[in-house]
């Protein structure tokens, strides 16, 4: 019987499908892909025992519960890894520094050095909490973003580098508010040079990916990011519910995520303190749950939507939208600027908001604004001072 | 009469059986021994039936199993305080007296072992995700553990404890200042382990050895031993003080490591 080639659903790897696992991520051939309905796939735990080329070396992974990735290394061949990952190794493996640079990396509380392991011989990894082992092999030049403390090992010619989350919130606590990096402080960055390379990462619980679409977006537990493709982008989100007010007290705090590219969560990720919705933050964007308004907006002159304005507001947000895209929703005299638009605080419902400059207003909006001073402060004084934001459905002026 | 003969324990067993008798490992499934010689613990599936001394033990649950034994009468089991998940009201405990009370006390071990007698029913689960591990203790046969990691022997083994020999494997070692050690003097005996995730099992021949995290030793057995060795060049501190240190097991015998090892700080 011929065996036809067969393409890892997982890493594109292309194979001979004469294996049971793709020999560069260790996903099983032989099974359904399990997706579910809302179109997460659940990653193929690796078989006890496959085996995944790498390079001359191999790797082979043991046990299902806190999985043990085995590598058999070449002469020629090495290992990055955190030292606190190495489970056992043979007498004749030789250990280095490799040291790191980056101040901030010492700031963050992550390891300022790996440890270099060189073949021949072998050496064991695990990560002492339960979960699964996720390879991502790297074609040449592919970059993938992992979250911190996660790395099993990579192979030595792949480099190494770290980037900013940019994600990050201040909590609840009077004087005992701290500043909460919810997927890290850094990122670590991993980029494959000419030759193909491999990054071992451990996902406590079950690890789930996910492709997104360009231009697609979903909200996920920020806590719970375990890595991405480097062309994903991401932001904060915060989500009032319903009857919950504008205190904030109630709200859900998102990463969410733009394609294109692959996302991975983890299903066991710390939780993080509580958010103090007027604290200090990162760039977000915020929506309240009962916001039906419908948006429009123009990119590449074609218009796009429905939409809901936090998804556009996002967009500008990571630059994949110009922040004067052209936007408009119903109660919009014309086409805006996205910039231009904000939530009404007044109405209880998202509205949008027009900034106009300042200019004198008539009688009766003196009148409204004073009347509703209560209401709006602090926000009236400011948006009186510096710029003039008006509800199209309140009337209400407002930041 | 053909019998079926377990490749973990070498216990024999009637051909119907589906499961070893003696420690429950699935008598079907062929071992699964990984290229480097690490074979990985039986996995126990669930509801697995083990004989133990004149009782029944059952397995429970494959994530965080639970020992579940019913001790006909005359039998007991020992264990540590803190794994005990439940029991009948009529089951007796008694405290085992042990030797060097002050010694352990210091060293932040039990210095009391608890007793459980039959008739009734008890059951014993470690809070940690993990596999169980059954050794059947034939007599002559010494098995060391890391502290902390029985779950329950059978009343025919004897229970010590050895000192490691030399600061640096006290301080170092991650095994704290003793290794509990089994035995079985007359009769055979049967203890059960529970290993922090994976557990995986590797026999060193005279004279191997091999070098090992020192907090994935689950156990050993006595003729194995241990020797905590900084690996050279890997000081990074100011003084040198974040070094790596990990342990040499030499051989001949058995070595048990869990994948989810206890974790140290090398400061």
């Amino acid at each position: 019987m011929s065996v036809s080639a067969y393409t890892c659903a997982f890493c594109g790897t292309a194979g001979s499908g004469e294996a049971l696992s793709c020999a560069a991520c260790g996903s099983p051939v032989d099974v359904q892909r399990a997706v579910s309905m809302s179109g997460w796939e659940e990653l193929a735990a690796i078989p006890d025992l496959a085996r995944l080329q790498v390079g001359r070396s191999t790797c082979q992974i043991e046990g299902a519960l806190a999985p043990v990735a085995d590598f058999t290394l070449a002469p020629e061949d090495s290992l990055y890894f955190a030292h606190h990952v190495l489970l056992w190794m043979d007498t004749e493996v030789r250990l280095e520094i490799l040291p790191l640079t980056g101040f901030r990396r010492f700031l963050a509380g992550m390891p300022v050095a790996m440890t270099l392991a060189r073949g021949p011989g072998r050496v064991a990894f695990s990560h002492d909490e339960p979960g699964e082992l996720v390879a991502l092999p790297l074609h040449p030049g592919q970059s993938v973003d992992v979250r911190e403390h996660v790395l099993v090992a990579a192979t030595g010619d792949v480099t190494y580098d770290f980037i900013d989350t940019n994600v990050s919130f201040s909590t609840l606590g009077g004087e005992k508010s701290s500043t909460e990096y919810p997927v890290g402080y850094l990122l670590d960055r991993f980029t494959a040079g000419e030759r193909p390379g491999l990054v071992l990462a451990h996902g406590a619980g079950n690890v789930f990916t996910r492709r997104l679409g360009e231009h697609e977006s979903l909200l996920i537990h920020p806590s719970a990011l375990l890595f991405k493709d480097a062309s994903v982008a991401m932001h904060l989100h915060v989500e009032y519910p319903a009857g919950g007010g504008f205190s904030g007290m109630n709200a859900y705090l998102w990463l969410r995520v733009y394609g294109p590219g692959r996302v991975g969560v983890r299903s066991a990720y710390g939780h993080s303190r509580s958010l103090n919705p007027t604290g200090f933050h990162s760039d977000w964007t915020e929506r309240r749950v009962d916001s039906s308004t419908p948006w429009y907006f123009v990119r590449d002159g074609q218009q796009h939507g429905p939409t809901s304005l936090d998804y556009i507001q996002g967009m500008t947000l990571v630059n994949r939208l110009p922040s004067d895209t052209p936007i408009w929703a119903e109660g919009l005299p014309g086409w805006m600027p996205v910039n231009s638009i904000a939530l009404c605080k007044s109405c209880g419902v998202e509205r949008p908001m027009v900034k106009t400059k300042w200019r004198p207003v008539g009688t009766k909006e003196w009148i409204w604004t004073i009347l509703l001073l209560p209401i709006c402060f602090p926000f009236t004084i400011i948006g009186l001072l510096f710029s003039v934001r008006r509800c199209s459905v309140c009337r209400v002026i407002g930041r | 009469m053909e019998r079926l003969r377990c490749d973990w324990c070498e216990s024999t067993n009637p051909t119907d059986a589906n499961s070893c008798r003696s420690c429950g490992a699935p008598l079907h499934d062929a071992a699964r021994v990984s290229d480097s010689g690490w074979r990985e613990a039986p996995r126990i599936r669930d509801m697995t039936e083990i004989q133990f001394g004149q009782s029944a033990l059952r397995v429970e649950g494959e994530i965080v199993p639970v020992a579940e034994i019913a001790l006909v009468a005359g039998d007991s089991v020992f264990f540590e305080h803190h794994v005990l998940l439940w029991k009948d009201d009529a089951v007796p405990l008694s405290i085992m007296a042990l030797q060097g009370g002050m010694k352990r006390a210091f060293a932040g071990m039990p210095f009391v072992i608890s007793v459980a007698h039959g008739p009734g029913r008890i059951a014993f689960s470690r809070d940690a995700t993990g596999e169980v591990v059954v050794l059947p203790l034939h007599p002559g046969m010494e098995v060391d553990a890391r502290e902390h990691a029985f779950l329950l022997a059978s009343h025919q083994v004897e229970y010590s404890f050895v000192r490691i020999q030399g600061l640096r494997n006290i301080l170092f070692g991650g095994q704290g200042m003793f290794l509990d050690r089994f035995m079985a003097p007359r009769e055979p005996g049967v203890l059960m382990l529970h290993g922090y995730g994976n557990v995986l099992e590797r026999r060193l021949g005279p004279g191997e050895s091999i070098l090992l995290e020192p907090g994935a030793l689950l156990y050993k057995d006595a003729a194995v031993t241990m020797n905590v060795e900084a690996v050279p060049g890997l000081a990074t501190g100011l003084f040198g003080g974040v070094g790596m240190n990990l342990v040499r097991m030499t051989g001949p015998g058995r070595v048990g490591i869990q994948s989810m090892y206890v974790h140290h700080e090398t400061e």
